[in-house]
């Protein structure tokens, strides 16, 4: 088992609290990040900063990923920091010869929720006419009527424009690219949701992915949030609007965490540069959302047991989304055998409960507890493999 | 305790022992955690559970058809067409749901469906994905082509 390494590039860190001020507070941060960070050192490779969209234009992609392995010094980096003025940046994350790269928004850059404020304003005049002509209908169906409607903002147009250049342009089959999540309900209007306070504004990151003939957006957490992408040009992106949990491949219970530890789970990032390095490798090509669904990637990676068939019970094993998938095949092996260790217990329980003369339910109840209570340890057994194999609580 | 196991042998696409569960008792609640019962029946194709998931909710946990009864039942018509959205179904599961759902109605399709007849006529053009910058601002937003804030 590959054991992780323990540095990593402070760039990151950096660079996620671009905005604050000092550089005291960005090293305070920076040993805060530590702690909730979720993407792996080796993984996320480097980072160039964007500063604006005539830059982005004259940004060379068609270089491929090697233009993406210049590295930004530390010290650029904090200088970048102090000054917000990059709308954009290009990450790439790699491992070993898979390698994917995101167009991302700076979430810190300067005037971004005054514009975003204004860009709301014309959203719901136009969502909040469509909704009156919409009230007799379904929730379902008046969302998806108004949700092509739903306006891109610039920096989503920018980074949209530039990936699906990327993707034509190159033999790669995925990229990452942010944007704004969206509500998911129609009384959401469309809305971005912008804070009132210090905090910055959500971005998302969802997969693109080249059929050859269109690209697909996959949205791991909700397709959802990330549907009005296709607006851009419906003709070429391929969104759901599904309300279908089957489609959403990784979710958290309320109220939980991401980060890095073992019992964090895992943020969008990096599920979707897991899913963008299953794709890369994998042999066949899906040429709709539907298919990609049934994708032996998706299958691979997934929590969702409806997927799968691997109940986690709302556990965050780690390990099922590793970046090296002999990882993951060893991890859904242990978890396949610990659900059929529990499949026979329950089934036993539920087999003396039906022949014993006088059913007692509570009975039953404490046998099944008891074998769940015994599959929940072996989870948290496998959860803690995770800072096992690492020896440092980090792994991918 | 039920409900849980439930969940698992409908996970595990075990059609005996789910039954007999619902069979055996009548403390399970058909729509637990958002219907995700029938998110795994309807996953894995599987029209004997559905059929005996809407039995039991019919008769074991609504027997009396109350207001209760009503507002349950819209609440399972709302999983249902969200379980069966986007998804390719059996005729034998539409025919099991269909008393809950209208397919000839309902949509259930992606949302470049009605773009289908169109994609054999498609080929990447790099001006239609990267159109000239005064020409992009389709979406009602202006670009202005300079580094500017108060855009976006």
């Amino acid at each position: 088992m590959k054991a992780a390494k323990t540095t990593y590039n402070n760039e990151y860190y950096i660079s996620k609290f671009r905005g604050r001020t000092t550089e005291d507070q960005l090293l305070k941060h920076t040993t805060e990040l530590k702690e909730k960070r979720s993407i792996t050192p080796d993984t996320h490779k480097s980072r160039t900063l964007v500063k604006d969209q005539e830059e982005l234009a004259n940004f060379n992609l068609f270089k491929g990923l090697e233009l993406f392995k210049k590295q930004v010094s530390e010290e650029e980096s904090i200088m970048l920091q102090k000054e917000p003025d990059n709308q954009f940046y290009v990450d790439e994350y790699q491992y070993k010869d898979n390698a994917v790269i995101r167009f991302g928004i700076n979430k810190y850059c300067n005037g971004l929720k005054e514009a975003l404020d204004i860009h709301n304003l014309k959203q719901i005049e136009i969502s909040g006419k469509k909704l009156e002509t919409l009230s007799n209908i379904s929730q379902e169906t008046k969302y998806k009527e108004f949700s092509g409607l739903i306006q891109l903002t610039t920096l989503e147009q920018e980074v949209l424009t530039y990936a699906i250049t990327y993707l034509k342009d190159s033999s790669i089959k995925t990229t990452l690219v942010d944007l704004f999540p969206r509500g998911t309900k129609p009384n959401d209007k469309g809305m971005i949701n912008i804070p009132k306070d210090d905090e910055p504004v959500d971005t998302h990151t969802v997969v693109l992915y080249n059929t050859g003939k269109k690209i697909l957006i996959i949205d791991p957490n909700n397709p959802q949030f990330s549907a009005h992408l296709a607006n851009f040009n419906p003709l070429v992106l391929e969104a759901t609007y599904t309300p279908n949990n089957l489609y959403k491949i990784y979710s958290r219970p309320e109220g939980s965490k991401t980060g890095f530890a073992s019992d964090k789970f895992r943020d969008c990032i990096d599920v979707t540069v897991k899913l963008a390095f299953g794709l890369n490798i994998d042999t066949n090509n899906y040429e709709s959302l539907l298919d990609l669904m049934k994708s032996q990637t998706v299958k691979f990676i997934t929590n969702n047991f409806a997927v799968d068939g691997i109940s986690s019970t709302n556990k965050p094993i780690r390990l099922k989304q590793a970046s090296d998938f002999k990882d993951i095949i060893a991890c859904n092996k242990k978890l396949e055998a610990y659900s059929t260790e529990l499949k026979e217990k329950e089934a036993q329980a539920l087999k003396l409960y039906k022949e014993a003369q006088a059913k007692i339910k509570e009975q039953y109840d404490f046998t099944v507890r008891l074998s769940q209570d015994d599959y929940e340890k072996e989870l948290i057994g496998l959860q803690n493999e995770y800072s096992k194999y690492s020896g440092e609580d980090i792994y991918e | 305790m039920s409900n849980k196991s439930l969940y698992n042998f409908c996970g595990w696409n075990d059609t005996k022992r789910a039954q007999e569960l619902l069979d055996l008792f009548d403390d399970i609640d058909i729509l637990y955690e958002n219907g995700v019962f029938f998110d795994l029946a309807i996953s894995k194709g599987n029209v004997e559970i559905c059929k005996s998931l809407l039995s039991y909710f019919e008769t074991k946990q609504f027997p009396t058809k109350n207001t209760e009864y009503q507002e349950a039942k819209e609440k399972l018509v709302e999983i249902l067409e969200n379980a069966t959205d986007s998804v390719e179904l059996s005729p034998e599961i539409k025919e099991v749901l269909s008393p809950y759902i209208d397919f000839e109605s309902s949509e259930h399709n992606t949302l470049n469906d009605s773009f289908s007849n169109l994609e054999d006529l498609l080929v990447f053009n790099y001006d239609e994905l990267h159109p000239q910058p005064e020409e992009r601002n389709t979406n009602n937003v202006v670009i202005s082509g300079n580094n500017t804030h108060e855009v976006y």
